[in-house]
C-alpha cells in the first residue's frame, strides 16, 4: 500500500477533511456566479472569459463571462462572474 | 464587512497592471502574501485590481521581476481623506465647528412647558414658571446648568400650595408638571338644609341618624320619595340631615325556555359584493359574482365614500354588501334542562337590577309553565341602603312638621 493510499484510507476511517490531509483543492460553487477555490497553487492565466490555475494534480480551467478575481490569497481564490464550465484535471483514484 | 471597514481605514489603492506577465505578477504577489482584491480583466495584458496602501511599495519589486508596470488611478480611504483635509484646512475647521454647533443646539433649552394634570389657574402656572426661572430653567439655558431634582424641591419649598412637582428634560424642552393642593371644605357647611329621602319602595330595616330627626321606624313601609330623616334638629332648626337608612327591598325577575327551540343562526359563510352608487341614486353592480343563493341570510351594507384628498370627495361611492348565510336549527330540551335555562335567565334579570352592595336575605323561586314552555319567577329579598340626600322642599315642610309632632309630641319652632 502506497503512502497516498494509506493517507486516503486513514482520512476516510477517521472522517477527517480530505483537502487538509491529502492537500487537494476544494471548490465551492454558489449558483453559477460565485466560486471559492481553496488549496490552489497559483494562477496560470487570466482573461475575462477563462481563468486557469494550478493544482497539485494539474491545471483547473474555469470558463465563463466577465470573470473577476475578487480575492486572491495564498490559499484561497474567489471568482465572481458568470461561470459556465469547470474543467478538472485527470486524477487517479 | 469588518475587513472592508479596516481596508477603508488603512487605505486602498486601485491599480492598473500592464504587461505580458500579469499572471506572474499575481503569483509573485501571492508568494509574498500581498492581498490583491477585485482583479478584473480590462484588455489583453491589462488588469485592474485593488491593494492595500501598505503593500504598494513591495509591489514595485514584483512588477520589475514580472516585467509589468502598474499605475495608481484611484485612492480610497481615511489616509487620503486626511491628506485632502490637510490641504483644505477650512473644510476641517468647518466640520469641527459644525459638530460644536450641533452639540450646542442639542443642549439649549428652547421651551419650558408648565402644566398640571388637573385644571389650574394661570397665576399658579406663572408662579411655578417664575420659580423655575430662579433655578435657571428658562428658554436659552444650557441643559448642563439645570438640576431637575433641585428645581423640583425648590418649587415645592417656595410654593406651599403645590403638593407634587416633576421637572423633566425632553430633548430641547423642559416639562414641569405640578399638582396643587385642594382645600377640602367642610361638607356639612357646604350642604344646604335638606332631608334624607327614600329612593325606592321598601320596608325599613335599620335607621342610623347622624344629623336631623328620624321620622320612620323599623318595620315602616315607605315609598320612593318619602322622607326618612328630616333636616330638623331637636331645637327645630333646619339642618342638612345625615344618616344611613337600610330597608328590605324585593326584586323580581322572569325567565322562560321552550322545550323545543327553533330559530336561525349564522353558518359563518359570507359573500361580499360591491356596487357603485352614483350621487346616491343609481347603483351599478360591477360584481363578477352573482347574488348568493342562500336560503336564509342577513344583508349588511357599508358605504365606502371615495375621498380624493382631505374633504374633497367623489360623487361616486362604493357600497359593500355583506351577505351572511343563516340556517335553521332546532334544539329539544328535557323538562329539567328547560327549567334550568328559565331559572338562570330569571336570576340573571334580577341580579342585573340589584342595587350595588345589596345583601340578599331571602330568595323565592316560583315555577310554572306547561308542556311547551317552562317559566320561572325569582324574587330576591335584599337589604340595601335607600336613603339619599335631597334639599329641603318648602312644600314638604308641613308634612315633616306633622310627622315630627307625632313622634316627639311638640311643634318645631320654625
Amino acid at each position: 500500500m502506497g503512502v497516498k493510499k494509506f493517507k486516503k484510507t486513514m482520512t476516510s476511517v477517521l472522517e477527517m477533511p480530505e483537502e487538509i490531509i491529502l492537500d487537494v483543492m476544494r471548490l465551492t460553487l454558489v449558483g453559477n456566479g460565485n466560486l471559492v477555490i481553496e488549496n490552489h497553487k497559483g494562477i496560470c492565466s487570466y482573461a475575462e472569459d477563462k481563468i486557469v490555475f494550478r493544482n497539485n494534480h494539474g491545471d483547473v480551467q474555469i470558463e465563463g463571462k466577465h470573470l473577476v478575481l475578487t480575492q486572491l490569497q495564498s490559499d484561497e481564490l474567489h471568482i465572481e462572474g458568470m461561470i459556465e464550465k469547470i474543467l478538472l484535471p485527470q486524477q487517479e483514484r | 464587512m469588518l475587513h472592508r471597514i479596516n481596508d477603508r481605514i488603512k487605505g486602498i489603492l486601485l491599480i492598473e497592471i500592464r504587461g505580458s506577465g500579469v499572471e506572474k505578477f499575481l503569483n509573485l504577489a501571492l508568494q509574498q502574501e500581498i492581498q490583491i482584491k477585485g482583479i478584473a480583466w480590462l484588455e489583453e495584458d491589462c488588469v485592474r485590481a485593488s491593494v492595500k496602501l501598505s503593500d504598494i511599495y513591495r509591489l514595485r519589486h514584483i512588477a520589475r521581476m514580472s516585467h509589468c508596470r502598474f499605475h495608481i488611478f484611484r485612492r480610497i480611504g481615511l489616509p487620503f481623506f486626511l491628506n485632502r483635509i490637510k490641504k483644505r484646512k477650512m473644510l476641517g475647521v468647518g466640520a469641527f465647528l459644525f459638530c460644536i454647533a450641533f452639540y450646542l443646539c442639542g443642549n439649549i433649552i428652547f421651551s419650558v412647558e408648565v402644566k398640571s394634570p388637573f385644571a389650574v389657574d394661570e397665576q399658579s402656572v406663572k408662579k411655578v414658571r417664575d420659580l423655575a426661572t430662579e433655578m435657571n430653567i428658562q428658554e436659552g439655558s444650557m441643559k448642563w446648568n439645570i438640576d431637575a431634582d433641585a428645581a423640583g424641591k425648590y418649587i415645592l419649598q417656595k410654593f406651599e400650595d403645590v403638593t407634587w412637582v416633576s421637572v423633566e428634560t425632553k430633548g430641547n424642552k423642559v416639562v414641569i408638571q405640578f399638582v396643587k393642593r385642594i382645600a377640602i371644605a367642610d361638607e356639612d357647611q357646604t350642604l344646604a338644609a335638606g332631608n334624607i329621602v327614600a329612593n325606592a319602595d321598601g320596608v325599613i330595616d335599620a335607621v342610623l341618624v347622624m344629623k336631623g330627626m328620624p321620622i320612620v321606624d323599623e318595620g315602616d313601609v315607605v315609598s320612593k320619595g318619602d322622607i326618612l330623616i328630616a333636616g330638623i334638629d331637636l331645637d327645630g332648626n333646619l339642618v342638612a340631615a345625615k344618616g344611613i337608612v337600610k330597608a328590605k327591598l324585593w326584586y323580581t325577575g322572569y325567565g322562560e325556555c321552550q322545550l323545543q327551540e327553533t330559530g336561525l343562526r349564522y353558518t359563518g359563510m359570507e359573500t361580499i359584493l360591491y356596487n357603485i352608487a352614483w350621487q346616491g341614486k343609481e347603483r351599478l353592480n360591477f360584481a363578477t359574482r352573482a347574488q348568493p343563493s342562500y336560503q336564509h341570510f342577513t344583508l349588511q351594507q357599508e358605504s365606502l365614500p371615495l375621498v380624493l384628498w382631505r374633504n374633497i370627495r367623489l360623487p361616486v361611492e362604493l357600497i359593500k354588501n355583506i351577505y351572511k348565510e343563516q340556517q335553521e336549527y332546532q334544539i329539544v330540551y328535557t323538562e329539567e334542562i328547560a327549567w334550568q335555562h328559565a331559572l338562570a335567565d330569571a336570576q340573571l334579570e334580577v341580579k342585573r337590577n340589584l342595587p350595588p352592595q345589596a345583601q340578599v336575605s331571602d330568595t323565592i323561586i316560583r315555577s310554572f309553565g306547561d308542556e311547551i314552555i317552562k317559566r320561572a319567577q325569582v324574587t330576591f329579598e335584599v337589604i340595601a341602603t335607600i336613603g339619599e340626600f335631597k334639599q329641603m322642599d318648602a312644600n314638604a315642610l308641613p308634612q315633616i312638621k306633622n310627622r315630627w309632632n307625632k313622634l316627639y309630641g311638640k311643634q318645631p319652632q320654625q
